[in-house]
């Protein structure tokens, strides 16, 4: 009996020292997405920015295209950029937080509406995409450890509160940082399946960003390098609504 | 008949195809995977692409030269029988003129951007100049539309356009034929070309023509070969009416403001004609945006069938001019001339205009070259040209093989262009004018 009661007791602590266990092997995602904001420099560092201003290269290796990007985001919705293509010329997109736009020398200038727009503004609530903060979230799950281009990582389902769509974001088990991102991109010509890899974390202004992002759309493969982040460097005007888009809205 | 009379059909130049290649594995392992990894159809077209390889790679091993691994590469995209599949040289790919330039990484090329000013088409198995540049080289020659080229600086054509490969599809052979005689044309600005042409009396004549800067600008889009770019835009006045006629012969950005100004400067025209003729495509996107100056709605001018997605060609109604100001998308009737020589993405916009009954096509059935491609740098510089996608046009029809039926066709005729009329866009001129009564 004795020895029963001792290999109770030895499960009994087994079974209470595995909880832990479990535990450590499969924190809440709350808890992921806290370490990794404290992996970047921690909320205190974002929430002295207010502005970013990120130059960048955007490589389409298929097409031999490199084109200079310039984007600009600034508390709390506000986000633009401007790329500019050898043979195409400059192609803007942006929201000012209320409409958002998108204007290239092929296709001219347009508003956009519907799940583009939602997913816009969604892409530029700036301390929503550094912070994580739980109200802009209906869903928040870690799936668990998964291999991310040979990065063990926790597998984290996000579901947008407004617009429902859900991203899954890979956070290495060893840094904290996300590593690696799948979601499916709206746009006006379809849905595609997008996978990101995000890479070369570095610091601007106590806060780390990844450097270099290569994306897979489809058949097609984007590289992104940013070259410098300017924190608080984002100019009120870069918002500006382009001349060639306002004779589109509504008065 | 000079030494220099070789076969040049699709040799576009072979500066470095003697030269040692290194590593031709690597290369053709890359081609390969590349499309293993791309091609929307996982039958490969009914090809069984791991045979391929298995049965050519031992033929890339034993490549000792850069001409010989493009032959393997080469054969192994022909396998596919698709368009838009293609080894695009390195010093081709990075000439920065219109013809070719300076090779990189080998002996300079020849320069061959000058352009005696004219346009052909082959037709009755001859090539015969279609269209001239009012003020070109050609033209201030004497050299008249429907004339024959017989020669180049001693070389006949006959002799060239006979080994041409067999091909069923007279589309492409009219193809072959045109890069035969382009290619024959071409060379260094300011130098003479002599040229043996047989006049409107079937008498030959000689005729020297000293090449000039071919008309347009340079584009250069990513690894793509630099290419001249030109848009054109009238107004033709006839029965009391205004025709716009817009003729561009490829689908480059660097053209899209030059397209944008001029659609601008016929916003009052009563009707408009596209002339689309040996437009060779370019950039798809193109299409979307083009297509948006003619519609007052949201509309899909055909779908891109990509593994794994699905992407439609949305055409927004462009609705802001070139000095910002709100307009209204050109209503007016549209016509829309093509031929043969109608490639790509002239026969994605063209069949999608056509299919939304936005516009009415004249001339001969399009090319039929129409799968969505993308041009991608190898390890050993080349370019494959491969296609990533099949092309449906709105109502679901592919593009592919049948190209774009004219709702009425008008071939081209010798005897119309010694005459000095061009019969298709003659019949489109004539359509926009009724359409314009009968509103």
């Amino acid at each position: 009996m004795k020895a029963l009661r001792s290999f109770a007791v030895a499960a009994a602590a087994l079974v209470l020292s595995s909880a832990p266990l479990s535990a450590q092997a499969a924190p809440s995602a709350a808890d992921v997405v806290a370490k990794y904001v404290a992996a970047i420099g921690g909320k205190d560092a974002i929430m002295k920015i207010t502005s970013l201003k990120q130059t960048s290269t955007m490589q389409v290796p298929a097409m031999g295209l490199t084109a200079e990007v310039e984007a600009y985001q600034a508390a709390p919705n506000k986000m633009a950029t401007k790329s500019t293509i050898p043979g195409v010329g400059e192609m803007l997109q942006g929201t000012n937080g209320v409409i958002a736009w998108d204007a290239n020398p092929m296709q001219g200038p347009r508003l956009l509406n519907d799940k583009e727009l939602a997913q816009t503004l969604e892409g530029a609530d700036f301390y929503g995409n550094m912070l994580y903060p739980a109200d802009r979230f209906s869903k928040m799950e870690n799936l668990g450890v998964a291999d991310f281009h040979g990065e063990k990582s926790y597998k984290i389902t996000l579901v947008r509160k407004d617009s429902g769509r859900e991203t899954t974001q890979y956070f290495s088990v060893a840094t904290g940082l996300i590593v690696g991102a799948e979601t499916v991109q709206e746009s006006q010509m379809g849905t595609v399946q997008v996978s990101s890899t995000l890479s070369d974390y570095k610091e601007f202004g106590g806060v780390k960003f990844p450097t270099k992002t290569e994306v897979t759309m489809g058949a097609n493969r984007l590289v992104m390098t940013i070259t410098n982040v300017l924190i608080n460097g984002a100019p009120a005007t870069a918002f500006d609504i382009p001349d060639a888009v306002k004779p589109l809205i509504k008065k | 008949m000079p030494a220099a009379c070789g076969p040049t059909a699709g040799a576009v130049s072979t500066s470095l195809a003697s030269s040692p290649v290194t590593d031709p594995l690597v290369t053709f392992d890359s081609a390969w995977s590349i499309i293993g990894r791309t091609h929307w159809d996982t039958t490969y077209n009914g090809v069984n692409w791991s045979a391929v390889r298995a049965e050519l790679r031992p033929k890339a091993a034993a490549a000792t030269t850069t001409g010989a691994l493009r032959a393997v590469l080469s054969e192994m995209v022909a396998r596919l029988k698709q368009s838009h599949f293609s080894i695009i040289p390195r010093e081709v790919a990075d000439a920065s003129s219109g013809g070719s330039g300076s090779a990189s990484g080998g002996a300079p090329a020849p320069d061959r951007s000058g352009s005696i000013g004219a346009e052909v088409r082959y037709l009755d198995r001859t090539i015969v100049i279609a269209q001239l540049d009012r003020e070109g080289p050609a033209a201030q020659a004497g050299v008249r539309t429907g004339w024959r080229v017989q020669s180049v600086d001693g070389c006949p054509l006959s002799a060239r356009l006979a080994r041409m490969p067999n091909e069923p599809d007279a589309r492409r052979e009219a193809l072959t034929a045109y890069s035969i005689a382009t290619q024959a044309l071409a060379g260094a600005v300011g130098d003479t070309a002599t040229v043996v042409f047989t006049d409107e009396r079937d008498t030959d004549r000689t005729v020297r023509i000293v090449r000039a800067p071919a008309p347009g600008v340079v584009a250069k889009f990513g690894n793509l070969p630099a290419m001249n770019a030109q848009l054109t835009f009238e107004r033709v006045k006839t029965a009391g009416k205004t025709v716009g006629v817009i003729r561009f012969n490829i689908w480059m950005p660097i053209l899209s403001p030059q397209f944008d100004a001029a659609i601008d400067s016929l916003r009052d025209a009563d009707a408009i004609v596209l002339d689309i003729r040996g437009n060779f495509g370019g950039v798809g996107g193109m299409s979307m945006g083009i297509a948006g100056h003619f519609l007052d709605s949201t509309r899909t001018i055909g779908t891109m069938v990509q593994r794994g997605a699905t992407l439609r060609f949305v055409a927004n109604p462009r609705r802001v001019d070139t000095r910002s100001r709100g307009v209204t998308p050109y209503a007016g009737p549209l016509a829309i001339v093509v031929d043969e020589l109608s490639i790509s993405t002239t026969e994605i916009f063209a069949g999608g205009m056509q299919a939304m009954g936005r516009a009415q096509l004249f001339g001969v059935q399009t090319s039929g070259q129409a799968l969505p491609s993308v041009p991608e740098r190898l390890p050993n510089g080349d370019i494959l040209y491969h296609a990533i996608a099949d092309f449906l046009n709105p109502v679901g029809k592919p593009l592919e093989g049948a190209g774009v039926m004219p709702d009425r066709v008008v071939p081209l005729t010798r005897a119309a262009l010694l005459a000095g009329r061009d019969p298709a866009l003659d019949a489109a001129m004539a359509w926009a004018i009724g359409a314009i009564t009968a509103k």
